[in-house]
């Protein structure tokens, strides 16, 4: 697979705000690619930049090879999906999907044999002829979808196009978006703020946060390897914990505790990371609401943990707890469902050794 | 279903309203019944509410359709200024309109002027229109444009500019910007996609603003009365013209003048009421 979309440098500036910083990508053919932050991160900034409804202030789009940075929107090769749909409502459906032939002067047999098959592809056939204001959302993001389809671009943008559907449909839709990703073997780029969506979807997902990229990885590598605090806490259904440590050295062994020593762990293997990275004796613990297990003696590393509130989901159960001592954070961990705990309860938990991440106090970057 | 039981409040509210709708309609209601009324209730005292002998004549007297009548009301009748007037409001509402659409999605989607120039625009309607007449019949006698049919076209564009303009930047703000984004995207060049997809879809306040401002320049009496003279008349100025020497001013005449006045209004709203209904709630975007 080759390259097909390069990003170089790119920024935009509007006035003082600084909407995306010296990004830096490569997206491969036929890849499908989430952009995924809070609101404010750049990734619409980013996404409008490579479709041309915004000029990039510095840097270079490179579409096969070629700049694109000052081609107007419709030369690009390049199709966008809006969240709001973007339907023509003075039109019915047919004309919708048969919109950018029509501005391409197609044949009107042409045309009307492509909108067929399409509509068949996007279960519209049906509602042709139907008034495109009586339509549900997800019917209405179909035509949408196919509409670009039609215009067969080479690669596929798409800003949080399911954010206006409900959960069912949500989910539903991103089923069909994934086996048309497949079918048409083209390259996407999604935008969502959802994670569960791109961590779905994506291939590949691009992390970004305050403008600036925050990590490019595949969404298993991301999950388990963050690069920093912000994509540590960010993925994940539940935020990652975490925890202020200190350092020591103890019969040769490097223990981390943290600031009321509740806990203690043995964090030797690291040695070797650690000591080359940082030079104080402060670190920070992750550890995800899922790699917080329940001890049932008191082992070496278990602690003792107050329970503070619990949320039973069904399949799981979320059990909000502190740490001796502490109060007004607030630590998460899951139980399975036939584990009730009771509030203000102190029961005996473990960090699972082999998911516990180390980050730099002062920097947010994940050591381990 | 249960009666409807009315409060006193209910009956207020309606007696108010009833008293309302008769304010409302009593001119229009007068100007009818005068139109058919013949010349000696015109101005009787008591006043003749219903007339029990109506007649046809004051309409045909100034359709020109009258014989050997002792008053001759009119050099003219009023064929030839109903179709002046029309060719003129017809024509400066086109014009209005054009301009006025593409000025006002200039100022929506490109902030063309900042905040200037929309303000600048409506400045124009911010002192009445007599302010301006003076200045313009200076201006016109120098130009050339008095008692020509361009010359109030072009002032009657001018007067409703602003109107179309903001009426219609409202409309196209309500247009969702991503619609037009796509049409851009699905291989559209700018101009195409405002007449091709922002007209369309702002269709119905187009035919609104058209309306109001057709009303506006066929019913135009003070620049049509300074610059013009014999060459062109309007609808508004015969009526002001039937006026006779022997009887005074001809208030059947008048008001049957002002009947036909109402049908070129009455006409177009009908034409348009589907979208008049349909109203303002127009939005482009469901969400």
């Amino acid at each position: 697979m080759g390259i097909k979309l390069r990003l170089e440098n790119l920024t935009k500036v509007f006035g003082e705000l600084v909407a995306v910083k010296n990004l830096n990508l490569d997206i491969l053919d036929g890849e499908f690619i989430c952009f995924l932050g809070p609101s404010g991160c750049g990734k619409t900034t980013t996404l409008n930049m490579l479709s041309g409804l915004e000029e990039p202030t510095e840097g270079r789009i490179i579409l096969d090879a070629k700049v694109i940075n000052h081609l107007p929107a419709r030369l690009r090769d390049i199709g966008l999906i809006f969240q709001d749909y973007a339907i023509f409502e003075n039109m019915n459906v047919y004309e919708n999907l048969a919109f950018s032939l029509r501005a391409k002067k197609v044949h009107k047999d042409e045309i009307d044999r492509v909108v067929k098959e399409e509509a068949g592809r996007f279960q519209l056939t049906g509602m042709l002829y139907k008034d495109t204001r009586t339509l549900t959302p997800g019917d209405l993001q179909r035509v949408a979808i196919g509409r670009t389809v039609i215009l067969a671009p080479s690669v596929f943008l798409l800003d949080e196009p399911l954010d206006n559907l409900d959960a069912d449909m949500r989910i539903t839709m991103r089923g069909e978006l994934k086996r048309l990703q497949k079918d048409l073997g083209k390259t996407m780029v999604y935008v969502t703020h959802d994670q569960e969506e791109a961590m779905s979807l994506a291939d590949r997902i691009v992390i970004m946060n305050l403008g600036e990229l925050q990590q490019f990885n595949t969404p298993v590598n991301i999950y388990n390897r963050p690069t920093n605090k912000f994509v540590a806490g960010f993925i994940g259904k539940l935020p990652m914990n975490f925890i202020d440590c200190h350092l020591k050295e103890e019969a040769g062994k490097l223990i981390l505790f943290d600031t009321n020593q509740t806990f203690q762990l043995d964090i030797s293997k690291h040695r070797k990371r650690i000591e080359s990275s940082i030079p104080g004796k402060e670190l920070c613990l992750g550890i995800r609401p899922e790699h917080v297990s329940m001890a049932s003696v008191s082992e070496k590393d278990s602690c003792e943990v107050t329970i503070r509130n619990i949320e039973v989901l069904g399949a799981e159960n979320v059990v909000e707890f502190n740490l001796k001592g502490e109060s007004g954070v607030v630590r998460r961990m899951t139980v399975p469902p036939e584990v009730i705990p009771n509030v203000d309860d102190r029961i005996l938990i473990r960090f699972q050794q082999e998911k516990i991440h180390l980050l730099d106090h002062v920097k947010g970057i994940v050591l381990i | 279903m249960r009666g409807t039981r009315y409060e006193a409040t209910d009956y207020v509210r309606m007696v108010v309203f009833i008293i309302i709708t008769i304010i409302v309609i009593f001119p229009a209601y007068w100007m009818v019944m005068t139109a058919f009324k013949p010349m000696d209730e015109w101005l009787k005292y008591p006043p003749v509410w219903l007339t029990l002998r109506p007649t046809l004549d004051n309409l045909k007297s100034i359709l020109g359709m009258a014989k050997g009548t002792i008053i001759n009301p009119a050099q003219s009748a009023a064929g030839p200024a109903i179709l002046k007037g029309l060719f003129v409001s017809v024509t400066a509402t086109f014009i209005s309109i054009a301009a006025g659409c593409m000025a006002a999605y200039s100022i929506s989607r490109y902030q063309i002027g900042g905040n200037f120039l929309p303000l600048f625009i409506l400045s124009a309607r911010m002192f009445p229109p007599i302010a301006v007449i003076l200045p313009l019949l200076v201006m016109y006698t120098w130009v050339g444009a008095i008692d020509s049919y361009w010359g109030l076209i072009v002032a009657y564009a001018g007067f409703t500019i602003p109107f179309s303009v903001w009426m219609m930047k409202s409309f196209i703000d309500d247009v969702p910007k991503e619609i037009e984004e796509a049409a851009v995207m699905e291989g559209m060049g700018n101009f195409e996609v405002f007449y091709k997809v922002t007209v369309p879809i702002i269709k119905t306040g187009i035919l609104v603003t058209a309306l109001f401002v057709f009303i506006l320049n066929w019913s135009e009496f003070l620049v049509a009365v300074t610059i013009c003279y014999q060459n062109v008349e309007t609808a508004p100025i015969f009526l002001a013209s039937l006026f006779s020497a022997v009887a005074g001013t001809l208030y059947g005449h008048q008001a049957a003048m002002g009947l036909i006045i109402i049908i070129p209004t009455v006409v177009f709203g009908y034409l348009i009421q589907k979208h008049l209904a349909r109203g303002f709630t127009f939005g482009a975007l469901k969400r």
